[in-house]
Parts: structure tokens; sequence; C-alpha cells
């Protein structure tokens, strides 16, 4: 490119700037100091965002566990449609060694990694690669008296299994809830059998601790597919009633006032059991992937809720073979795992089944297999850049950068 | 009533005058603001904006209207051709198009051309950019430096890491240029990946193998078409971070 006839004034450049891929703006930090701090300001990483959100560049990644070494890794899919969704690169955690740790959000381009049986997390941004390792909790547990058995019991074990990472719109700041299942047992006993309790504690980026906050009457049974968070609120799958008397309901937890709420899932959506009512957040609102159980020709319904109004987006007609779906990518193409637990694709475009080459067949826990999507994003977490103790990326044999 | 086949007439920073539909016209926040609040008969003057231009953006405004009218049969896929075939211009008029689209305050122009640009400078190096924008870099080279290694993923093209000493290409042929953990090098020279046979003749290359950019970057045994050329004879020192697979 050529020195231009004249200078563009300073606020275009930074509305052509807020348009580039985060790499882009990452290397154009040393272009001149003015640029490195204008990129760091809330205005720019805010239109950056929505620029992002309004291209919808969204990032794929297939969370999985390898078949050698047992350990989670991530697969990041490439956006281009045309490519198959290859895997561009794949994404290693040391930093949770051993561990399976679950995955939440994305909230504003950002993931929240959360090992279920250890008091460790951390949040990050994939894009700009920063992580954040996130303090221990140090919350007392509380001491539980058997009242039958007439003992304190011993705590036996701590895990954290649904969580959900948020935006607080007010105070700016980003928060991750969870909740923690403490097990107890009288050692006494020869074959002691557990008391379950519940905490519920909240992280606060700003603060960079924990608090403890009231547990709600329902505990979460299942997180949503992908993304539990949306708008300030996140929900988890929830239920009330025992055997034919179970109702699904819908657990949520406002990230502002923080509270929990019920919200009911009507019949005509799903009833239990003959139906899955999978949640998920699609394009920017709460809803549901509905389809039969205990049958493998299934066909899919995707309903949406808003303000307590379930509508039927659309209908995927029965589709042989396929289990369970994994969650949307872009343009509301599908992604869904076969009795063979491979990934396959339902094209929104063709109405087509197709296969990835994917190839998890060599994988650990093939069901577990989970996809999450993430938008690029500028936010700064108070983290570090990534360094090989915590991830190690490396690019699949045949993927290119850009 | 005939509203829509009223006519404003516009007068550039050139005097030019343009007479236009009214709903072109007001696809311009500023002419839409000026006409409603001002004298609707006589004649709006867009002082910043030379006929050249004013020319072009409103084909843009028409074509859009009438798309979205439904005046002409056009799909949101070619209309999407239309408007990227548009923004093929040179540097200098795509940045008075910027100019003018944001004093006229078309939004959907706007941020088609600052998008164009966008994906125009993405892929480009920081002192490419400064160029291109016309800015002095204040950075001291340690502090450069620094800003660098703390970005370093950023920079990653190809695969290999390192400094090397090359032969000199033309200006306008040289554009980066990696080496890689063996002793094979690959230049990359205008959009062009050349790579040269190894290291150890480098001093004597009066001529290199041209492959053509293929998808792929990162396999430039992929080729397409095999040139000659001759490049130049003096040395120079490179210093960038990129990884090279070969």
């Amino acid at each position: 490119m050529q020195r231009p006839r004249f200078e563009l004034p300073e606020a275009l450049v930074m509305e052509i700037l807020s348009k580039l891929p985060v790499k882009s703006l990452t290397r154009f930090n040393c272009v001149c100091k003015y640029w490195c701090s204008s990129f760091q300001t809330p205005h720019f990483i805010s239109n950056n965002y929505q620029n992002n959100l309004e291209n919808n560049n969204l990032n794929l990644l297939l969370s999985r566990c390898d078949g050698n070494t047992f350990q989670r890794y991530f697969s990041q899919l490439s956006n281009e449609k045309y490519q198959n969704y290859i895997v561009k690169q794949n994404i290693h955690l040391p930093f949770f060694r051993n561990d399976l740790p679950s995955v939440y959000g994305a909230c504003h381009g950002l993931l929240c990694l959360l090992d279920p049986l250890k008091d460790k997390a951390a949040i990050w941004n994939p894009s700009t690669r920063e992580f954040k390792i996130l303090p221990p909790s140090s919350i007392q547990r509380p001491p539980y008296f058997s009242p039958f058995e007439e003992t304190y019991l011993t705590l036996d074990d701590v895990s954290f299994n649904d969580a959900a990472l948020g935006f607080d719109s007010k105070t700016d700041d980003y928060k991750v809830i969870r909740f923690v299942t403490l097990t107890f047992v009288n050692t006494e006993e020869q074959y002691p059998h557990p008391h379950f309790m519940y905490q519920v504690e909240l992280y606060s980026l700003r603060s960079n601790s924990w608090q403890e906050i009231p547990c709600p009457d329902y505990k979460p049974t299942e997180t949503p597919l992908g993304n539990n968070y949306v708008d300030g609120i996140c929900y988890w799958k929830t239920g009330t009633g025992a055997y034919l008397d179970f109702r699904g309901l819908i657990l949520s937890f406002d990230m502002g006032n923080e509270k929990f709420s019920i919200l009911p899932i009507p019949e005509f959506v799903g009833s239990f059991p003959e139906y899955h009512v999978d949640l998920l957040v699609f394009n920017g609102s709460l809803g549901a992937i509905v389809y039969p159980r205990e049958r493998i020709d299934t066909s899919f319904d995707l309903w949406v809720t808003n303000e307590g109004v379930w509508t039927k987006q659309f209908n995927i007609k029965s589709i042989s073979g396929v289990v369970h779906p994994l969650g949307f990518g872009k343009n509301g193409d599908l992604f869904l795992r076969d009795t063979n637990d491979e990934v396959l694709l339902f094209d929104a475009s063709t109405q087509e089944l197709k296969e990835l080459q994917i190839n998890t067949y060599l994988d650990h826990f093939r069901f577990d297999i989970s996809l999450h999507a993430y938008l690029e994003s500028l936010v700064h977490i108070n983290g570090i850049q990534e360094i090989e103790k915590h991830v190690i990326r490396q690019p699949a044999r045949d993927a290119s950068n850009e | 009533m005939g509203s829509t086949s009223t006519k404003i007439k516009l007068r550039t920073s050139d005097q030019k005058v343009f007479e236009v539909e009214k709903a072109v016209a007001v696809q311009s926040q500023t002419i839409k603001y000026i006409y409603e609040n001002g004298c609707p008969d006589s004649v709006i003057h867009v002082h910043s904006v030379s006929g050249d231009i004013l020319s072009k953006i409103l084909d843009y405004c028409k074509k859009h209207v009438n798309s979205a009218a439904g005046k002409e049969d056009i799909s949101p896929e070619e209309l999407y051709e239309w408007d990227a075939n548009f923004v093929k211009v040179d540097q200098n008029t795509l940045f008075d198009l910027i100019l003018a689209a944001n004093c006229l305050k078309i939004e959907s122009l706007l941020d088609l051309t600052c998008q164009t640009v966008a994906n125009m400078i993405k892929g480009k190096r920081p002192e490419e950019i400064r160029t291109t924008f016309n800015i002095k870099n204040d950075y001291t080279i340690e502090a450069e430096e620094a800003v660098r290694r703390e970005n370093k993923w950023a920079f990653d093209m190809l695969g290999g890491v390192g400094t090397m000493v090359i032969e000199e290409l033309a200006d306008d042929t040289m554009s980066k240029c990696v080496t890689n953990t063996k002793s094979r090098v690959c230049v990359i020279a205008a959009n062009q990946i050349v790579m040269m046979r190894s290291i150890s003749k480098l001093a004597n290359k009066k001529s290199i193998d041209v492959y053509k950019q293929p998808q792929n970057p990162t396999t430039p045994r992929i080729k397409e078409s095999v040139k000659q050329r001759n490049v130049g004879t003096g040395f120079i020192e490179l210093f960038f971070h990129f990884k090279c697979k070969m």
C-alpha cells in the first residue's frame, strides 16, 4: 500500500482498526504507543466486540479427551465452511493436568475452565491468549451434624459441578458462579452412605475473590449445551418431582442482582420422559433443542423463549443415526453426535447431513464431547499470556496460519 | 404523493451540481437533516465532497435504495457482490469515500469502506501500516522489541524463527523473509512465495525459484508455476519472528 495523499482523522482510523481481527490488532500494538493504548480502552474493545458480534466472527472449540493420555484438550475448528470445519489446531491444557475441566461460556469471548474435582479454575480469552488463574475459594465448609447418628460427619469430598461465566453490566464485572457439592460420611460405619450438602460460590474478577451466596432450593441437574449465559443471566436445567411426576424446570441466576429464579418449561415444548429438552443459547436468546428419547431416527425442534413465551423456530426432519445435538456453529449449522460417537454436521443451507473429518474414534469418553463457540474479543481479564505450563497450542498437520 | 420523485440539488466542493431523487439523497443522514430543517428548494452544499466522489456515492445510494424498495430485482448475494466491486478502487479514492461517507453520515457505506480497508491491512506488518496511515513510530528500539516479544504469537506467519542474512531483493519485491531449522530459506516477496534452495548457496545466488502462493502457505512445496528471477547482490539483515514449516 502506498503513502496516502492525506491522513484520515484519528476517529476514522480507529473505526477501521476496530474491524480488524484480534491477531492483527495484537501485531499492530507495536505500530505506535498511541495505538497500543487505544486498543486497551473500553470504547475500542467494545466497538471491536460489537463488530465481531454483527459479523458473527465465531470460533469453534470441540472439547474432547485424548485416547492415549486421557487428558482434556480442545480442537479448534476452521471457520470456513468450504474447509468443512477441519481441525485447525489442538489446544492442550497442562494447567489441568490429569483432570477433565468443564468449559463454561462464552461471555464476551471469554471462557471459564473449571475443574470439577479440585478448587482449580481459570478464565481464558482464547483470542488474545490471556489466561487468568482464579484463586482458591477459601470458603468455609460447614459442619454436618447427623441427628440420627448423633455425631458430626466427616467431609469426604468436595466437587464443583455446575457453573457459569457471566457479565454484570452494572458493575462492569465478570463473575463465575459455581455449585459445590459436599459429601459427608460417617467414618465409623463399615459401609458409610453419603450425606450431601450444597453451597454456592460466586467469583468476581474485579475483587479477584470468591464469596458464598445463599443456595437455591433447586440445584442444577444439567448444564446447557455450549454456552449457558445470555444477556446478564445464567441458566441450568433443573427439575422437581420424582418419576412420572418429574417436571423439567429452568434455574436462572441474574449476574446483576445475584438472585436465582425458576422458569417453567411448558408441556407443549417437550414432556418428560418422552423428550430430551436440551437447553442452549440460540441467536441471543435462551432456547432448547427438543428431540425424542429412545429413538435413533430423530427429528429436532428448536424452540426459543423470550419473556416466558416459547416459540418453535424450526424443525429438522428425521435424521437417522444421530444420538445427540452438540450445538450450533455459524449460519445455523448444527453439530451432532451419532451412534458411533462421530461428529456430524447438519448443513442448514443444503439441509444435508455431512461427515466431518474430525476423527474422534481414537478419543476417550467420546460420549462426553462438547462444542463451545466464542466470539473474537479483546476483553482484558488481568491474566497473563499463555505459557506452556498452562496452555499448549499445536497446529493440526494440514492447517495453515492466516 | 410524488415524494419519491422529488429531486434534491447537491453542489459539491468543486462546484458540480447533482440532481438526485430525494429517496436516494436522504440515505445520507446529513443531507436528510439539512433537507428537513432547511429550505427544501434551494441547493444543498456538500462542501467537503468532490464531484467524482459524490457521483460514486450516489451510485451506491441509488443501488441500495432500489434494491430495498424492490425496484431492482437483486438478491442479497448479488448486492453483496456489487458492493465488493464498488470498493475495488485505489487507496486514495477509498480514503476519500470513507471521509465522505463519514461526513454525509451514510452508515452502511462507512461500514463497507472501513471494513474494506481493514481487510486490506489485516495481514500487514507494522512497518507497512505506518506507511499507509502516515504514522511516526514513537517507540524506542528496545521498547518496540519488548512489545513484539510480548505479542510474539501474532507475528507467526509460517514456521521457523530467526534472523538471517539474505541477498537484497529489489525494494518492491522484498516483503518478508523467514528461515527454518533446516537449511532452506523461504522468502515471501510481493505475495509470492520465493523459495531458495539452501542457505549455503545464498551468497552467490543470482536467481531463485518462484512459487505461486498456494492456498495453504505452510506447504510451499506446492508449485503451480516455476520461474527464474534475477535478484540483486547486496546483503541485508532482517529480524523477524516467523514460524516456518517445510
